[in-house]
């Protein structure tokens, strides 16, 4: 493979992108619905700082840092645009990329390049590297709108917000990637740039709206059976065997009772048994969401925000405003390395599909007859 | 040889385009593969530029193997496919920049070749992107196109489909000068008369088999000894006297005997022309009677 070629393929179709009028109407709505969301959401942020302000004014104290305080994030304003962030993340890539090769096989374009001094590796790659080009221009220019609008609104992000803004950045990209690169190996396969589109549209379909249906706890269990029964209950002595979590053996009376010690046994198994099973569930939830770009996205969105949820929910009364001993919160703060641990296999798995979509495109492409 | 198929066969899903084809094209010639829809010449051509990989057999190009090195042949090859397609969105100059940075020439090179084969195709000094452009003008692009790594070898295929009449007179000049300039091109179609007026010699497939092959002039001639003679027209000022040859199988005069047509098994005109002036007698016509290309198509396609 020869660089030179590559750059050669690669320029002329970031060129393309960029000046593609499918691109650039998508990017367009991006931009206009994530700014319109932002605006709305910093408008609400705005709200709800001033009402603390208010609050602590009332108490007479006052917090260096009000946004963490009054229940209202940054990163909750991200994810207000999040959702449409996603529906419009997947379909950019899938519109960039259903009909690169099928168009060029129709209008005959590619039976020309290829009859020209170049590996078709040179010719995919490009491809890819174009597309993926654009998308990483195009998600830029969106970060640094989103950037420019809190900037606008007076609110500068502290550094797990920054970090968030960048790993939020950082799987956007992904997610359009693995769009793209679904759509471009769907390209390869197909005939027509009409058949294409369908394809592609069933599967992204399958990927956000199928796909996490089977990770709903119910459908999950139709899949392992039912969960283990829980014993049944002993008269006298025993209670708390509706609930699992209730039942601690200390705490059950009449413990010298042979009858009382079988089923607290057979209690503490039904627990583990149960938990296992719930164990087994998420695991399978987990295996099946890594499959989908759409909930691996959702999943980095909700561990991005999870830590301050947690802080705010022991922080406050719910309502977002502080409870009546303001004291420190005593839920963990936002700690970058366990965001990255959580959000790792999501992360590893958006960039797994683009990679194995993109490489069941390069197998086809390099095999495939141009007639 | 400048071009060598050797026992080329590809099929698809156990059916046979192209059956065992051998051919041998010389350097220079302008060679036409001929046959109707679903011959296997596009397969074949295809296989000689290398985007479709042949099941068994091989395609050389002055002597390089085409499957094993492609990038080598496709350096000194110009193809125009028939459904020739460029980048809608681009114009022409930006479409030839396009095709010409693939091949490894320094810039200012580049530059200029571009503006010389839009000149030499009279495509010079238009902003038009390609989107809006004629049918003609595409194909005239496809040319340029190909000249643009000033090719040894060129190969157009079905270059006349859904040309008009004047677009169709320009290349058959264009193909006329490349052969001056010492190229070999060849060229499929389907169109009889076509290749007759462009090619030197010519293949003709039938149902991806080589049923025959042969230069353009020598094809009918064979075609006429093996359907049992052809027919040479005399016309003279004065009687033709009696002729005798093993070849001539038979003679018609007319009542002056100034007219004459022999029925003949072998090409005995330069005999004929000899035997005539010896006797005096002055030549006012001499013609051969012999099978159109089209006629040798047909007795060949449905001899298969």
């Amino acid at each position: 493979m020869r660089l030179s070629r590559l750059r050669v393929v690669a320029t002329k179709e970031f060129h393309d992108h960029l000046t593609s009028r499918r691109f650039l109407l998508i990017a367009v709505l991006l931009l206009l619905v994530v700014s319109i969301g932002l605006v709305g959401g910093m408008i609400n942020y705005r709200t709800a700082v001033d009402r603390y302000a208010g609050t602590i004014g009332t108490v007479g104290e006052s917090s260096a840092d009000p946004g963490s305080a009054t229940g209202v994030s940054l990163l909750d304003v991200f994810n207000s645009v999040g959702e449409q962030i996603l529906l419009i993340g997947a379909i950019l890539g899938i519109a960039m990329g259903f009909d690169l090769v099928t168009r060029e096989k129709e209008g005959g374009s590619l039976k020309l390049l290829l009859s020209h001094p170049i590996y078709r590796d040179e010719v995919i790659n490009g491809k890819g590297l174009g597309g993926i080009g654009a998308i990483a221009g195009l998600i830029f220019v969106t970060f640094a709108v989103v950037l420019g609008v809190l900037l606008a609104f007076g609110v500068v992000p502290d550094g797990y917000e920054a970090f968030a803004l960048v790993v939020l950045g950082l799987a956007t990209l992904l997610l359009v990637v693995s769009y793209f690169s679904v759509a471009l190996f769907i390209s390869t396969i197909s005939r027509t740039g009409g058949t294409a589109l369908v394809a592609a549209l069933v599967v992204f379909i399958v990927l956000s709206s199928l796909l996490p249906v089977f990770v709903d706890p119910n459908v999950v269990g139709v899949f392992m059976g039912p969960p283990p029964a829980p014993p049944s209950l002993s008269p006298p002595g025993l209670a708390g065997t509706q609930s699992v979590g209730a039942v601690e053996p200390a705490l059950v009376p009449g413990s010298g009772n042979g009858s009382d010690v079988t089923g607290i046994e057979e209690s503490q198994r039904y627990e583990r048994e149960l938990q296992a099973y719930e164990e087994r569930r998420l695991s399978l939830e987990g295996v099946i969401s890594l499959f989908s770009p759409t909930l691996n996205f959702r999943q980095v969105m909700r561990e991005l925000n999870t830590p301050v949820l947690t802080s705010v929910a022991s922080a406050g009364t719910g309502s977002g405003l502080p409870d009546e001993s303001p004291a420190e919160p005593e839920a963990p703060m936002a700690s970058v390395p366990n965001v990255v641990e959580s959000i790792l296999p999501n992360l590893i798995a958006l960039l797994v599909i683009p990679a194995l979509f993109f490489g069941l495109a390069y197998a086809r492409f390099m095999r495939m007859d141009i007639r | 040889m400048m071009i060598t198929f050797e026992r080329l066969r590809k099929e698809y899903d156990g059916v046979a385009a192209v059956d065992d084809l051998s051919l041998e094209i010389p350097r220079g010639e302008v060679f036409g593969l001929l046959g109707p829809n679903g011959a296997g010449k596009t397969t074949t051509i295809l296989m000689l530029v290398g985007l479709i990989q042949p099941t068994s057999g091989r395609c050389l190009v002055d002597g390089i193997d085409v499957a094993l090195e492609p990038i080598a042949v496709k350096r000194r090859m110009g193809f125009m496919p028939d459904d020739v397609g460029f980048y809608e969105n681009m114009t022409a100059e930006q479409n030839l920049a396009y095709f010409a940075a693939i091949y490894d020439l320094p810039r200012a090179v580049r530059a200029e070749r571009i503006a010389d084969v839009l000149e030499r195709l009279d495509l010079g000094g238009l902003d038009k992107k390609v989107g809006g452009y004629s049918r003609g003008m595409v194909q005239r692009l496809g040319i340029a196109k190909i000249l643009l790594n000033d090719p040894d070898v060129l190969v157009l295929d079905e270059p006349t489909a859904n040309l008009d009449p004047l677009c169709v007179a320009e290349y058959r000049e264009i193909v006329r000068s490349l052969r001056a300039e010492g190229r070999t091109v060849v060229v499929s179609s389907h169109i009889l008369s076509e290749v007759a007026k462009v090619c030197t010699s010519v293949a003709i497939l039938a149902r991806g088999r080589l049923v025959a092959s042969g230069s353009v002039t020598d094809l009918p001639f064979r075609l006429a000894q093996t359907a049992g003679g052809m027919a040479i027209r005399v016309e003279t000022r004065s009687p033709i006297p009696e002729l005798d040859h093993p070849s001539i199988l038979a003679a018609e005069y007319d009542a002056n005997r100034c007219r004459a047509r022999f029925q003949v098994t072998d090409d005995v005109r330069d005999w004929l022309v000899d035997q005539l002036r010896n006797a005096g007698v002055t030549i006012r016509e001499l013609a051969v009677e012999e099978p159109s290309l089209e006629e040798v198509f047909m007795r060949y396609y449905h001899a298969t």
